[in-house]
């Protein structure tokens, strides 16, 4: 197979090198398997790179990996150029265009961590390469060299070649087969010797964003191009009828209104991902125009019916939904997660096991609002190719759903890939990019480019799943718990579970519990209310976990008082020094867990903060299980006539080596941020399916005033290779927010957003 | 009827609708995507560009407003990002996804303009207009303060040039 042919050097127009390759594909199982977090990302996967060496001594690091925010393009660099032995300053990175080598996918906190490997190997390769090219010029050994400042250096003569200098020949050296870089690498660095991996960089971005030169994909520009504008159906599984466009065509700058046919996407037969990641391209009708401004205002003057009287979506609002799932819930229900025996002490009339606690938990529907609203530029052309202009997190998805439905060979499906305006899970999902695809097959093979405006965004989008959970436990008076259950109902990943772990739930997932340690008998049932959504849903950053922290980090803090013993302690308590196994591919670790708490509550000095009529403290901890990291946060506010001030935030984070510590603070701080819009403004008005809410005036998002102080601070390296931070500290805020205001007024949250 | 107005020092000519938001023109006609799109309605002020000198939010004033006026985009702070507040941003690492920074930044310029050592509740009320998904606001105040910081300002006049038009 051409594409196993992995490393490649050749030499590059002007005389530089040219280093080429790919890692191997994973096995259509094992992606899926690496995108739910079922499987060690660590094994490799696929890594299409791109470096250029040029004369003048220049390194150029093409990144294909998707870059949203999450700063993986500087993360990357840094690993590279540490490997390597490469200065920084000589370093600079260009996002992949239409190179065939397509990313399955970036998401789960996983970038950093899954090439930690692979990609130091293949700078270690080059290294050998310019070392071997170096000595033989000085006809030394290779072994009396070495490579220090983006040069090679003989130590014995001091003699110095920069790469740039010898990368015309180093292209004359002959090739690497892949299976000796996977299986006999050259020897990577010592750590001890890591020179820019750990230091303090800015992101590589930073000097073109802030001359407004990042090109994302809503910047492309393509000669002959109209512009286009969507009205979609606004309920979910609803259908076109008929629409009116007279007044549209009259305005000025319209140029045609097309009636799209939507599609569902994923057939469990024909696609990589066996259910679980379903999405809904929406009937809808297209208003092209000469400027995104004619094609928004055309929109807004047509008149369109909508056939949605037989979708079950249309006879939801909020408060119908919830009695639906609670109803399923209180239903029978059947484990698919099971440790010792709960049933039997949940049915115990003995005393001794303690009383029963119950309380039901509900994290909401609610939007990504990416600042940059989704958009694709895409041009189906009469010979039967496309070419696709999008920022998109799973080019390889785009491109095998096109091919899928629309039949194009790969051969004629050219991607041009750009950063994002934010991702946040929503571009994991190719609808949008079908979409634009559709309308430009559509409007006569014209390069057209869909810009979905802010109500776009927020009234026919996917969203992240609404979860209704109901916990209960069963614990004595001195705060031993007994028994602990938790049966959830949520919209997405339903149905995902392996049919084989549901006949054996006590391999299952117990969400990522880790007071499991302690607690013998727990039990987690998951159950469907996916095919009853009113919306379609999809990853959404942090996904299941922020469900399952906020109930959990709430839960327990219900518990800690009923027992009536510090939040902190009583959460300190039932983390005995172990590995849990918690149904996912890494074992929660509750030793890695116990030191973030425990730096958490040292750093915000938790016994030192004086109560005060207003104030409230309160704390939260959880794994982020798909990057194998943990995070504890310490929230303090102020609570004035039901106003909700947060005043500071301190989290304590352990994510293994950190190759990149302002990065990962920013990831930090903004997951902080991320977390208090959920819980201050998220959620989701709607009536029979519709959306109600339109703009950022009804779906706000926290903003800089009310924005806390932050504080992040990391334990001590607790592994030797790093683990994913994107979605890391979400989970444990919005638990440890609801827990202070319980602190400050007595009033227990268990539902989002937060109202008192 | 074309409208003729000024980007960035040099005067444009645009032959299109006067109720056309400014943000529309300077990305659709004149391909100058540096300003951003992001509600449409001045909510979020991923658009802001200076109107004579002033913040305004050009998805929400249109071509007709703009007629004879002169408008500096994020293109036209400095031709290398050596303004002030572009290096302050820099250093301080503020941005992640970047897409709403051009508007952050513009709207901290008019403020330093205004205010050149402004305190945080000055801070606070000029910057609440301005949204960030990414949640940047820390350091967008940190990279404000460090860019009225005496260090910065130094070589100000060198980095508002081109905002004085």
């Amino acid at each position: 197979m051409q594409r196993r042919e992995f490393f490649s050097l050749s030499a590059l127009a002007g005389g530089g090198l040219l280093v080429s390759g790919v890692l191997p594909l994973l096995s259509q199982n094992d992606q899926q398997a690496v995108l739910s977090g079922m499987k060690d990302t660590s094994t490799p996967v696929e890594l299409g790179y791109f470096l250029k060496i040029t004369p003048d001594n220049r390194i150029l690091f093409q990144l294909t990996k998707h870059e949203m925010g999450q700063s993986v393009s500087t993360g990357l660099a840094m690993m590279f150029a540490d490997e390597l032995g490469a200065e920084w300053s000589r370093l600079s990175v260009e996002f992949v265009d239409n190179d065939k080598r397509y990313s399955f996918g970036t998401g789960g906190s996983t970038t950093i961590m899954g090439l930690w490997e692979p990609l130091r190997k293949v700078a270690a390769t080059t290294r050998t390469v310019l070392i071997q090219t170096a000595a033989k010029k000085w006809g030394v050994p290779q072994q009396e060299c070495t490579v220090e400042k983006t040069s090679v250096l003989h130590r014995i003569s001091n003699k110095r070649v920069s790469f740039g200098e010898i990368a015309a020949d180093a292209a004359k050296e002959p090739l690497f087969p892949l299976r000796d870089i996977i299986a006999s690498a050259p020897k990577l660095k010592n750590p001890s010797n890591f020179f820019i991996i750990g230091t303090e960089q800015q992101n590589i971005t930073s000097p073109k964003i802030v001359c407004g030169k990042l090109m994302y994909s809503s910047d492309v520009y393509v000669e002959g191009m109209l512009f286009a504008a969507l009205q979609r159906c606004p309920v979910y599984h609803g259908k076109l009828k008929r629409f009116s466009a007279e007044k549209t065509r009259k305005f000025h700058g319209v140029k045609d209104v097309i009636a799209i046919e939507g599609y569902h996407g994923i057939d469990k037969k024909e696609t990589p991902l066996t259910g679980g990641f379903p999405f809904w391209v929406r009937d809808s009708v297209a208003v092209l125009a000469d400027s995104t401004w004619a094609a928004f205002e055309g929109k807004k003057l047509l008149d369109v019916e909508w056939d949605t009287e037989q979708t079950s979506a249309s006879k939801h609002n909020m408060q119908t939904f919830r009695d639906f799932a609670r109803a399923t819930l209180q239903a029978n229900t059947t484990p698919t997660g099971l440790r010792g025996k709960p049933d039997e002490i949940f049915s115990s009339v003995n005393p001794d096991d303690g009383k029963l606690y119950e309380a039901e938990y509900e994290y909401p529907y609610q939007t990504h609002s990416p600042m940059e609203t989704l958009n694709c530029t895409a041009h189906y052309r009469a010979d039967g190719s496309c070419e696709i202009w999008v920022g998109t997190q799973s080019p390889l998805y785009i491109a095998q759903e096109i091919t899928r439905v629309l039949g194009i060979p790969a051969d004629s499906i050219t991607l041009h890939l750009f950063p994002s305006g934010g991702g946040f899970g929503r571009r994991f999902f190719p609808d949008y990019a079908i979409e634009a695809l559709l309308v430009s097959k559509a409007s006569g093979n014209l390069p057209v480019k869909v810009v979905w405006s802010r109500e776009d965004d927020v009234q026919t989008n996917h969203y992240h799943h609404n979860s209704l959970a109901l916990y209960k436990a069963r614990m004595t008076d001195n705060g031993i718990i007994s028994a602990w259950q938790m049966t959830e109902g949520r919209t997405y990943w339903s149905r995902s579970l392996p049919p084989e772990l549901q006949k054996a739930p006590e391999k299952g997932e117990i969400t990522w519990n880790a007071y499991a340690a302690s607690i013998v008998n727990v039990r987690h049932d998951n159950v469907d209310v996916q095919t009853s959504s009113v919306f379609p849903s999809c990853s959404w950053r942090s996904v299941i976990a922020n469900a399952w922290a906020f109930g959990q980090e709430c839960f327990v803090d219900e518990l800690a008082y009923a027992a009536k013993q510090d939040p902190y302690l009583f959460r300190r308590s039932l983390l005995k020094e172990t590995t849990v196994d918690v149904g996912h591919q890494f074992a929660l670790d509750t030793k890695r867990l116990r030191a973030v708490l425990d730096l958490a509550a040292d750093k915000a000095g938790w016994n030192n903060i004086s109560p005060s009529k207003g104030y409230g403290h309160g704390i939260a901890a959880y794994p982020y299980m798909h990057g194998n990291s943990y995070c504890a946060v310490v929230v303090e506010v102020e609570v004035r006539s039901n106003e909700i001030r947060v005043q500071r935030v301190v989290c304590a984070v352990d994510c293994g080596l950190v190759v990149h510590p302002d990065g990962v603070r920013q990831q930090i701080e903004g997951g902080v941020i991320w977390g208090l819009t959920a819980a201050l403004y998220g959620g989701l008005e709607f009536e029979a399916g519709k959306v109600l809410r339109t703009n950022y005036h009804d779906n706000p998002l926290l903003r800089f005033h009310e924005s806390p102080k932050i504080e992040v601070h990391f334990v001590p390296q607790s592994m030797e290779k790093p683990t994913g931070v994107g979605e890391l500290s979400s989970p444990p805020t919005v638990p440890a927010l609801c827990n202070a205001i319980f602190h400050a007024t007595g009033k227990r949250v268990r539902k989002l957003p937060i109202q008192l | 009827m074309a409208i003729v107005f000024t980007v960035n020092g040099k005067k444009v000519s645009i032959d299109a609708a006067p109720e056309m938001p400014l943000l529309w023109a300077l990305r659709d006609i004149l391909h100058q995507t540096g300003t951003k799109y992001g509600c449409g309605a001045a909510l979020c002020g991923v658009c802001t560009v200076h109107l004579n000198g002033d913040a305004v939010r050009s998805c929400s004033t249109p071509l007709s407003v703009v007629a004879g006026k002169k408008i500096t985009t994020i293109e036209g702070l400095s031709p290398d990002g050596t303004h002030p507040v572009q290096r302050a941003w820099m250093d301080a690492n503020v941005a992640q996804c970047g897409y709403c920074q051009s508007g952050q930044i513009m709207q901290a310029v008019a403020l330093l303009r205004q205010k050149p050592h402004p305190t945080d509740e000055e801070i606070d009320t000029a910057m609440s207009g301005n949204l960030c998904r990414c949640g940047t606001y820390p350091r967008v105040r940190k990279a404000i303060h460090l860019a009225a910081s005496s260090t910065y300002t130094k070589s100000t006049k060198r980095g508002v040039k081109g905002t004085k038009n």
